[in-house]
């Protein structure tokens, strides 16, 4: 049986950070976050995610930066990824490196369904790394008191 | 009102955006869930009147949306938008998900607190 798909929001607003979070772990999806690059970076290199929402609106291009980075070193990755951005900043997406784009404020029922879609038609990987669990997992784990039992 | 209150959450309802300003002036409230398109005063001036509070003061902003908005929203202060109708489910999950960023946010702050007094102690 197939696991949920992965999803990573890359974004380092933490009040948006976290409500994404909360709203996607409700949906069949495993969720992790990163606050910036360099965590995404860690991210990507020790699990295979479906889907990557990634905030093009951070610091020093870190968005577009993270994007070309992934996708140079993981071009077979068949990863679907969610460029969101304000729609009244300068922020650049390479619509060659993105497979969508949404404008903030994020139409949150829109962004769900989006992302619920998109992450169940990505294949699985032939030759999945070994992922840790998902921040999602642990915390449910956490609230159902059997984080420690397993 | 009635779903939010089942699960726990305390919530106050307001007709128009005159109502709005009048219960923000008396209490604090972590989020607000915000029509456009009211009468007496719109959620845009609504909106005008939350952008001259400091951030840390105004509550987190989700817009409830019927559809394409004729004027551009601050995506400083709107954190997000919901269509009508609302899958109930998932207005609740943000709505305690804007309650979850109040709560990290807090305990940032108590831990902040907790380890300069920490640090004076010593």
């Amino acid at each position: 049986m197939r696991s949920e798909p992965r999803v990573l929001v890359i974004e380092n607003n933490d009040a948006l950070r976290v409500l994404l979070f909360t709203i996607l772990r409700h949906q069949p999806l495993s969720v992790d976050t990163a606050a910036h690059f360099e965590e995404a970076l860690e991210k990507v290199e020790a699990c295979d995610y479906a889907l990557i929402i990634v905030d093009m609106d951070m610091p020093e291009d870190a968005g577009q930066q993270f994007v070309s980075t992934f996708r140079e070193q993981r071009a077979e990755a068949p990863t679907f990824i969610l460029a969101v951005r304000d729609p009244n900043g300068n922020a650049y997406v390479d619509s060659t490196l993105v497979n969508a784009v949404m404008n903030k404020p994020l139409e949150i029922d829109t962004l769900a369904e989006l992302v619920r879609e998109c992450a169940m038609v990505v294949p699985p990987p032939e030759d999945p790394l070994p992922c840790p669990p998902s921040e999602s997992d642990v915390r449910t784990k956490l609230e159902r008191g059997t984080y420690l039992e397993n | 009102m009635t779903v939010l209150g089942r699960r726990g959450l305390q919530a106050e309802a307001a007709r128009n955006g005159v109502e709005a300003l009048e219960k923000l002036g008396v209490h604090h409230y972590e989020v607000m869930l915000l029509d456009l398109m009211m009468p007496q005063m719109n959620g845009y001036d609504v909106l005008t009147h939350l952008a001259a509070q400091p951030a840390a003061q105004r509550p987190l902003v989700l817009v409830l949306t019927a559809g394409l908005e004729p004027r551009p929203l601050d995506t400083q202060i709107v954190i997000g938008m919901l269509h009508k109708p609302f899958d109930v489910e998932l207005l609740v999950d943000t709505v305690v998900g804007c309650m979850g960023v109040r709560m990290s946010a807090a305990q940032s702050a108590i831990s902040s607190l907790l380890q300069t007094r920490v640090e004076d102690a010593n």
